[in-house]
């Protein structure tokens, strides 16, 4: 059984239609680059699968649940925007996760905080934005999930956050679970995709092995990406 | 989850009102003691040598009374619409919680803030009242036994201490049960159709609400419709029939119906965008 399906997909924005018809299959114990230009849907879709957007057509199944609480148990997303309170402290974050997620593992993010030299008694909002990023992301990562959403988790950042931002994800990164992961720099990151899904007008372009693209035309990811959205 | 959410969200807003309150307390116990003559307390108070320092503290007092509740509404506001539909949103709503657990959870936190700000602004109000009660009382020749006596007699008058406690129970309803009106008005500004200016027509929103309600209102309160609740609903609760009154019992009816329109748009209309 596929860790995600997604079968006719539709979703529009008052008169502007993001999503049209999508399909998508994704098994588990990969990881998944989601790839496509400005507007092409990635956030939306990955916002959908999150639980984020609910006014969606169509039928998206994660672990054989329909999006819901049982979904939200085993997701665990990283937004564009960070999305922890300025006021709360590293500490009050993880009892937040502890007291939600079954599968955080406190251990593994304080471990991971004190990697970073952060003080758990530290107000978030006194964080660099970076370094809030980098919190989020360890967060994010701490649960055992079977699918981790990481939407542009390199997004505006320096490179040795964003080599920093690699290294956690490949880490943490357990054989079992599926990353699906959004991003610009494809030339950056395609050594770790095991899979690539293109979007192009709100669908599935395209959707591979990354060894079998490579092997079929005979160019990288980065160079083909830049030949289908040219 | 129910309790978790309301956990989390009496944490997050506890310091803005620990701040309100401890400045409303000060004020109130600064208003009390300057009430109160010297040869009573023993207690210099410098508020009392200065040419209307207390008139200055009374009015202060008065003013904090009234912003207390003015402020509990804005930041109930600002609170639930940040973490709905702000940044914050992006994780209540992708925290594996019933969107039933996220509203009640997030309602029943400033129910309690409004019940602790009902009773802080009471708190002012007495210390007011004393204030300016008491030195009156004092300078006729009674005594501060006399005072609390008088007190204690005008407690007993059956009809007053109903009247009273009416009021009393009816405004602390109104007043903790009052985020209803905030979380539809913000629930209902950021649905997917609304894409700008979801502030000012969540306000919209507030008042178009609490204007079909008034309108509403004056049909409830028909002269029929009062005799059918007192004689078959009232009649159940007689022990407590100041407090479940014809508008209360629609008071606590509404904000049902409200909560369960947020709950489902939170459920099937969420589009954090």
């Amino acid at each position: 059984m596929s860790l995600l399906t997604i079968k006719n997909l539709n979703y529009h924005y008052n008169a502007n239609v993001v999503l049209r018809d999508l399909h998508l299959e994704l098994d588990a114990g990969q990881i998944v680059g989601l790839l496509g230009s400005n507007g092409v849907g990635k956030t939306t879709l990955m916002k959908i699968i999150s639980g984020l957007l609910t006014d969606y057509t169509g039928d998206v199944q994660v672990d054989g649940h329909q999006i819901g609480i049982e979904t939200k148990k085993v997701v665990s997303y990283l937004p564009e925007k960070t999305y922890f309170r300025k006021g709360e402290s590293i500490e009050s974050a993880i009892s937040l996760f502890r007291d939600f997620y079954e599968d955080f593992d406190e251990k593994r993010a304080r471990e991971m905080a004190a990697d970073l030299k952060l003080n758990t008694k530290q107000k978030i909002g006194t964080m660099s934005k970076g370094m809030q990023e980098k919190l989020q992301l360890v967060f994010v990562m701490s649960r055992r999930a079977k699918l981790y959403v990481l939407d542009e988790p390199m997004g505006g950042v320096d490179p040795t956050t964003r080599d920093y931002i690699l290294q956690t994800i490949l880490q943490q990164y357990a054989e079992n679970s599926t990353i699906l992961l959004s991003t610009h720099l494809v030339h950056d990151v395609e050594q770790i995709f095991d899979r690539v899904v293109f979007m192009k007008e709100g669908k599935v372009l395209l959707n591979e092995q990354v060894d079998v693209l490579r092997q079929e035309t005979g160019m990288s990811v980065d160079r083909y990406f830049r030949e289908v959205y040219r | 989850m129910f309790g978790k959410v309301f956990k989390h969200e009496m944490r997050a807003t506890v310091l803005p009102y620990s701040i309100i309150f401890a400045i409303c307390v000060f004020f109130g116990i600064c208003t009390f003691f300057t009430g109160v003559p010297y040869e009573i307390t023993q207690i210099h108070s410098l508020m009392r040598y200065k040419e209307g320092g207390m008139a200055i503290i009374i009015s202060l007092c008065s003013m904090v009374a009234v912003l207390i509740p003015i402020l509990y509404f804005i930041l109930t506001w600002i609170r639930y619409s940040k973490s709905m539909y702000g940044r914050e949103g992006y994780l209540s709503h992708s925290l594996p919680v019933s969107s039933v657990s996220l509203v009640l959870g997030k309602f029943a936190s400033s129910a309690v803030w409004g019940v602790c700000v009902y009773l802080i602004s009471v708190f002012l109000v007495c210390s007011v009242l004393y204030n300016t009660a008491l030195p009156i009382y004092i300078a006729s020749g009674n005594t501060l036994t006399e005072f609390w006596a008088q007190i204690g007699n005008m407690w007993e008058d059956a009809s007053l201490r109903d009247f009273l406690l009416s009021i009393f129970f009816s405004s602390l309803l109104h007043i903790s049960l009052f985020s209803h009106y905030i979380f539809l008005s913000v629930t209902l500004a950021n649905l997917p159709c609304f894409r700008k200016g979801s502030t000012i027509l969540s306000i919209v929103f507030f008042f178009l609400i609490q204007y079909i309600e008034g309108r509403l209102m004056t049909w409830v309160l028909r002269d029929e419709v009062e005799h059918f609740v007192a004689e078959n609903v009232v009649h159940w609760f007689s022990a407590l029939t100041d407090v479940f009154s014809v508008e209360n019992l629609w008071y606590v009816a509404l904000a049902v119906v409200h909560l369960v329109i947020t709950i489902w748009l939170v459920k099937k209309h969420t589009a954090l965008q």
